[in-house]
């Protein structure tokens, strides 16, 4: 009876260290969830049709992380402090310094021969993010773009055509004629929000900067300036606080989520915002049932839409984990690049990619909203670069984030602001010089 | 007879010794060592001598911080810790419900402070925040202050989310309270001692070393209070609510400057063991409670 029991107990002991070694293996990558957006469930999805598209070999381990990508930036930054970095290091467009950490410090690997060896994923790669993410060297740290993002802003048609715009307006003027009219009438203008690095607000005073002249669209053009004190970011800023003139009592303080909930329940007429948006504008967990009809998608005034055009950090492939791991996480990226991959997003998150012609049937998937998100795309005359791919995060975190309610209550002045951005950035570079 | 007993003293604190050495003595040493450094977090710390220490001294986010923690400290001595102690005195006397009291006043301490921090965000909501509507309920017609990101009043908006929730030192000085001989009592009543005499002369004497203790334990929390100002305001408005911690943390995620980071965390650490030091002293705590 042992004998028989001992033999049983081996069998059951076999088969579970063989169905172990038969799992496929986890590439491990952190996803923000929540926050008002729904694209979780794209890559939820995107889970199972690699794991597919894998024969079962990989398989995406999904660390869902609640709240905004800030959220996940700053637990990457966590883990890479405890050398227990995820497979896949994602987000890094969004912190370029981040970014250059990890490479001087050895923490990516270099991609470069696999995408070398890869004819799909070169044919689907930007040229100008290739040349971006390639070091003087040669390697490849982080993988390049294959789709952008533009964005512009949303607006309930409702609200504006209450005080008698039918269309967006198309230039400044107009703009704050606008948010005029929409507060006379009892309604508050502009979703807005002052922590998380004020993306909202942020984004259409970077917007007006690079329309308003010349030297405000050089500026934000360039990477990590060190001295914010010139007439067009002081304009910037001037526009930035008038811009809380319009907007609800609770936006100081108020999180990106706040925001894009007074916008998805109507309080409020206008969000920046890019097309990951639209997916939580139809869905009732967010905005009321047929909220998404009344919402129309525009460029800014002057037909503008801020871009990264690909001249941004992909993902990086951490040197923390295995080697089998390293090597599912190749293989992800490669998968990524995929033309009905890249379609799936463009179907999702408005991404957007002028190698990758979409069939009729992916055509035939977009929402209205996603097809006005292409129209206001295909509109577009100008494009600026997104202010978090380009300016240190003492800046974005310490000084916009603490002093925006200063600003906005008229404790400081707009000069003052754009000094403590330049002290901020001062402080960026020599606490990083040498590193 | 000593050298036998020597022995075992050695074997059986030595396990305890080791860990409290890797655990606390040495993060402890590398702090110090790498506060005079510039690291960042990843390759071999290069000795900078007190350039951190210089550049810190210099931040004016640096001094507001340090008036902060030491003000919150003053607050944790003068009225967290006190309010806790009368809120002891009065269960010791035993009246109805006292347990549900004692019960209903633990609450707030074993709500995890990052719920704590968001149910305040939401109290403190300039339209719809419960404090704001109830000062319009009451006739404050003009209540929509953002109290949280108002810089006159944002540091007592964050203050107010810990201060009163004193039921660990409740809990400290009333089982301190409870094992007060009863005869000490009695002998009192006998000679005419009315009950606010017998608190001043037998029960307050008698508690020293509790308070000495709850106070220490309270500006140890108040050091090293993060989370509900993380979730709160971050340090701002400016830098009206900035504490030593939340630097601290700002300065590894933003700039991984884990040496200037490890400054700061030398400076908390000296300033705790002085207001330690000085809590020692003030209590007597290596006296006996009758010296």
């Amino acid at each position: 009876m042992r004998k028989y029991f001992s033999i049983l107990i081996a069998a059951v002991l076999l088969c579970t260290f063989a169905g172990a070694a038969a799992d496929p293996i986890q590439v491990t990558m952190l996803k923000s969830a929540g926050g008002n957006d729904t694209n979780i469930e794209l890559w939820r999805h995107l889970v199972e049709e690699f794991e597919e598209w894998t024969d079962g070999k990989y398989t995406l381990a999904l660390e869902e992380i609640p709240g905004v990508a800030v959220d996940v930036r700053t637990k990457l930054k966590m883990l890479n402090a405890a050398n227990h970095l995820p497979a896949l290091v994602s987000d890094l467009s969004a912190e370029p310094a981040f970014a250059d950490l990890l490479i001087s410090n050895d923490r990516l690997l270099d991609m470069s021969e696999a995408f070398a060896a890869d004819e799909q994923w070169k044919s689907t790669a930007f040229e100008t993010s290739i040349a971006f993410n390639t070091s003087e060297d040669g390697a490849m740290y982080t993988s390049p773009a294959v789709y952008t993002q533009y964005v512009g802003i949303f607006y309930n048609k409702e609200l504006l055509a209450q005080v008698g715009y039918e269309t967006f307006p198309e230039t400044w003027e107009e703009f704050w004629d606008l948010c005029n009219k929409l507060k006379e009438a009892g309604i508050a203008a502009l979703s807005l929000h002052t922590t998380e690095t004020g993306w909202c607000p942020m984004l259409l005073a970077t917007a007006y900067a690079a329309t308003a002249s010349e030297e405000g669209a050089a500026f934000l053009r360039e990477n990590f300036p060190s001295d914010f004190n010139n007439d067009a970011m002081v304009d910037m800023i001037t526009m930035l606080r008038k811009l809380f003139d319009y907007t609800t009592s609770d936006a100081i303080g108020g999180t990106y989520s706040l925001a894009a909930n007074n916008f998805c329940t109507g309080k409020t007429a206008m969000i920046a915002n890019g097309p990951w948006m639209i997916d939580s504008l139809y869905d009732t967990q967010y905005s009321p049932e047929g909220f998404a009809e009344k919402v129309g998608y525009a460029t800014f005034p002057e037909h503008l839409m801020l871009c990264d055009e690909g001249e941004v950090y992909g993902y990086g492939i951490s040197k923390d984990v295995s080697e089998e791991e390293q090597a599912g996480a190749i293989e992800f990226l490669k998968f990524l690049a995929l033309p009905e991959v890249i379609s799936e997003f463009t179907v999702t998150m408005g991404s957007m990619s002028n190698l990758v012609e979409l069939t009729q049937e992916t055509l035939d998937q977009l929402s209205p909203m996603m097809q006005e998100y292409a129209d206001a795309v295909s509109q577009t005359t100008v494009t600026a670069p997104r202010y978090q791919a380009k300016w240190d995060s003492v800046v974005q975190t310490e000084v916009i984030e603490q002093e925006l309610p200063n600003l906005v209550q008229d404790i400081i002045t707009p000069e003052e602001f754009v000094t403590k951005m330049t002290e901020g950035a001062q402080r960026y570079l020599s606490e990083t010089a040498g590193q | 007879m000593k050298k036998h007993y020597t022995k075992y003293i050695v074997i059986y604190l030595s396990p305890a010794l080791l860990i409290f050495a890797l655990i606390y003595l040495y993060p402890l040493l590398s702090v110090f060592v790498t506060s005079f450094t510039r690291w960042d977090g990843y390759s071999t710390p290069v000795f900078i001598g007190l350039k951190n220490f210089t550049k810190l001294f210099a931040m004016p986010a640096f001094h507001n911080a340090v008036k902060n923690t030491l003000i919150w400290a003053l607050c944790a001595i003068f009225i967290h810790v006190p309010f806790g102690l009368c809120v002891a005195l009065v269960l010791s006397k035993k009246l109805r419900g006292w347990r549900f009291c004692r019960a209903v006043f633990l609450i707030p301490n074993i709500v995890a402070p990052s719920a704590m921090a968001l149910l305040f965000v939401f109290i403190f909501k300039p339209d719809e925040g419960i404090l704001n509507s109830l000062l319009r309920m009451i006739g404050f017609t003009n209540a929509y202050n953002n109290w949280l990101f108002n810089t006159a009043t944002a540091f007592g908006s964050v203050t107010m989310i810990w201060l009163f929730y004193a039921a660990v030192v409740t809990i400290i000085v009333l089982s301190d309270l409870l094992s007060v001989s009863t005869e000490l009592y009695e002998s009192a009543r006998i000679d005419g001692a009315s009950p606010w005499q017998i608190d001043r002369y037998i029960n307050l004497p008698l508690l020293r070393k509790a308070m000495g203790a709850c106070i220490i334990i309270a500006v140890a929390a108040v050091f090293k209070k993060f989370d509900i100002i993380y979730l709160t305001t971050n340090g701002g408005p400016g830098n009206a609510t900035m504490t030593l911690s939340v630097m601290m943390v700002n300065a590894i995620t933003n700039t991984m400057s884990y040496g200037y980071a490890n400054a700061i965390a030398a400076v908390l650490v000296m300033m705790g063991i002085f207001v330690m030091g000085v809590c020692n002293r003030v209590f007597k705590m290596g006296k006996s409670a009758y010296e």
